[in-house]
């Protein structure tokens, strides 16, 4: 499994930091957009995507661990992380009329 | 990562299963030990005698005579007047003011219901109530730490499940699979076998030990971004779902009979809250048993004039989203179940345990060279030895926590602390053991070690205590005849392990035999 060569082993560190904090950051970041697009009751959503983000933590480590580069998935999780944290800002925005 | 989808999952489940490995181990035997902590509490003080079910109406009207003997100035008064599992003994608690440093503001007594006197002075354990406790904060870490570890394991736990699920090629076929005697592959099977029977349960136990352990403050930016990061909208949370904001109106007014008010109740009452006894604006509130269902809310009432007052609690319950994460946290819990389910969350938990110590088994079988003679690696050592002294060790180390219970003097200072200082002396013993021993003996010794202490336990009872099976069973009291009966089948269960693994005499020529 190549776990013996330094550079594999700088690889699993580095999935292990993105898939912790990457995947953390992630799973605020969509768990939020979903509060926001959701339709539901304010405090409901909140409640319930908390209750989901611990999965789509999961996902995110997951998701870490089965591609081959990191460096993909690394872009795709940012990526989506910023796009969503975007989106709630928009949502946000257009409801409070700002 | 390497591979295919599944090769990398495998690659997962495998190592992060092995960094946790024996942290879960310690969590799933000290939590499922917490699915029978009260019946451990009982053990644990065998001075107290057992009481009958008395009824509740009385046992309040007790309770309250004592409260306020005992507790007057108290700012708040609970009392728990049902002789149920979870409260074996009519008992009462109460808040003092300004507690020591570092102990906590509560203080709880056992009432006898007829005369209203506190029970016999029980000695100074942890009973299994601390067991229960170290399956989420752990020993000798601040509470805090503790939670946090034990927190991430759990997200570990729950990576290994779906991983786990994933590394599986026929997930069916591994209902019907187990190999016997053949060496590695029949750790797997057995991995298998105890992994794909539970796993509802497996995952249930996780995830609700998820909403438990991060709750909604791990997450904080769902829950303050959600209100745009405006503290003062979070803060009104507060109004919502935060108890009672009534303050004491520092004016002297009696209680009324707490007895009276709680006959006109129509629900179960499981325990009763007093704020601010004794003054005017004191509430007393009728609480059903916070298990089993989440649509019946308590009744609150002025405790000067009887009036009824809007319910303490303003849970948004009419929320499915809140409303499912209850029941998955109840589930956790298991506080409605009977003694049949009782039993059954035992073994559920026991086969979990069983399914990550037999997970850590086949780490170490799946890479031990088929010929003899070949050296291991280090890392490899350490792992078996590791095995052996926490998956034998620990449950030795939980023995021995309980014969201090039976052998530490009864007036002894800090008696509880030591309780639970020799379990973990002698589970660094075992460590120790496992450091030094030649490793084809590790397993039997430790184990007959584990045999020893749980087969004398029951010994070690009768001498110390009258709780004995001598008169356990004659009176039917299955509870604390359950405890030594469970001990001695530990006992048992270690001792033909152990005999099972103990080292055969190769020496003695065993291919002749196989040549004839």
């Amino acid at each position: 499994m190549g776990i013996d060569s330094k550079r594999s082993r700088w690889h699993i560190t580095g999935r292990v930091l993105l898939g912790t904090f990457g995947g953390y950051l992630f799973a605020n970041s969509v768990a939020l957009f979903l509060v926001f697009a959701l339709p539901m009751e304010r405090l409901h959503a909140i409640i319930t995507m908390t209750f989901l983000s611990f999965l789509l933590w999961t996902v995110a480590i997951l998701w870490v661990f089965s591609v081959d580069k990191v460096r993909s998935v690394a872009i795709g999780m940012m990526g989506s992380t910023v796009l969503c944290g975007a989106g709630a800002i928009v949502l946000y925005s257009l409801e409070t009329g700002a | 990562m390497i591979g295919t989808f599944r090769q990398s999952m495998t690659w997962l489940h495998t190592w992060s299963g092995l960094v946790f490995v024996w942290l879960l181990y310690f969590v799933f035997v000290t939590g499922t030990l917490g699915y029978f902590d009260t019946e451990i509490d009982l053990w644990m003080t065998p001075e107290v005698p057992a009481q009958a079910r008395t009824e509740l109406l009385p046992n309040i009207a007790v309770a309250q005579a004592r409260l306020q003997e005992v507790a007057p100035d108290s700012e708040r008064w609970f009392i728990y007047p049902r002789q149920d599992r979870g409260n074996p003994h009519l008992s009462i608690g109460w808040l003092i003011k300004d507690p020591p440093e570092g102990e906590s503001a509560f203080r709880r007594e056992s009432l006898d219901p007829i005369s209203g006197a506190p029970l016999t002075e029980a000695r100074d354990t942890g009973g299994g109530q601390l067991l229960y406790r170290m399956h989420y904060l752990l020993h000798y870490f601040p509470a805090r730490i503790g939670y946090y570890i034990v927190a991430v394991a759990t997200l570990v736990m729950l990576i290994g499940l779906i991983s786990g699920v994933v590394a599986h090629k026929k997930i069916f076929k591994d209902f019907f699979t187990f190999r016997w005697a053949k060496g590695s592959r029949s750790w797997l099977d057995a991995h298998n076998l105890l992994s794909v029977t539970t796993l509802p349960f497996q995952i249930m136990i996780t995830y609700s030990g998820l909403l438990y352990t991060l709750g909604l403050f791990w997450m904080p930016f769902v829950l303050l971004g959600g209100y745009g990061f405006d503290m003062e909208r979070v803060r009104g949370l507060q109004d919502i779902i935060g108890g009672d904001t009534v303050e004491a109106a520092e004016v002297a007014a009696p209680l009324l009979p707490l007895d009276t008010l709680a006959a006109g109740v129509d629900h179960e009452v499981a325990f009763v809250t007093v704020n601010f006894p004794g003054d005017r604006n004191s509430r007393v509130s009728f609480n059903p048993p916070n298990e089993g269902r989440t649509d019946v809310v308590g009744s609150t009432f002025s405790g000067v004039t009887g009036e009824p007052l809007v319910s303490e609690s303003r849970l948004p319950l009419h929320l499915p989203g809140l409303k499912s994460g209850l029941v998955m946290l109840q589930l956790h819990q298991g506080n409605f179940a009977d003694t049949f389910l009782r039993w059954l969350y035992f073994i559920a938990g026991i086969m979990g345990t069983a399914m990550v110590a037999t997970g850590a088994i086949y780490w170490v079988k799946s890479r031990t060279p088929r010929k003899k003679g070949i050296k291991v690696g280090r890392g490899h050592r350490f792992v078996q030895r590791m095995n052996v002294a926490t998956i034998v060790g620990l449950l030795t180390a939980i023995g021995a926590y309980f014969w201090a219970n039976r052998l530490l003097p009864v007036s002894m200072e800090n008696r509880a602390p030591w309780e639970a200082h020799w379990m973990f002396l002698v589970w660094g013993a075992c460590f120790l053991h496992a450091a030094v021993r030649p490793m084809e003996k590790l397993w039997t010794e430790q184990l007959y070690a584990l045999a020893g202490v749980f087969l004398l336990l029951p010994l070690v009872n009768a001498l110390t205590s009258t709780a004995h099976l001598g008169n356990t069973l004659p009176v039917g009291d299955w509870v604390l005849a359950g405890f030594d009966l469970t001990a001695l089948a530990t006992g048992v269960i270690a001792l033909i392990v152990g005999l099972k693994l103990r080292p055969q005499a190769e020496a003695v020529a065993p291919i002749p035999v196989m040549a004839q």
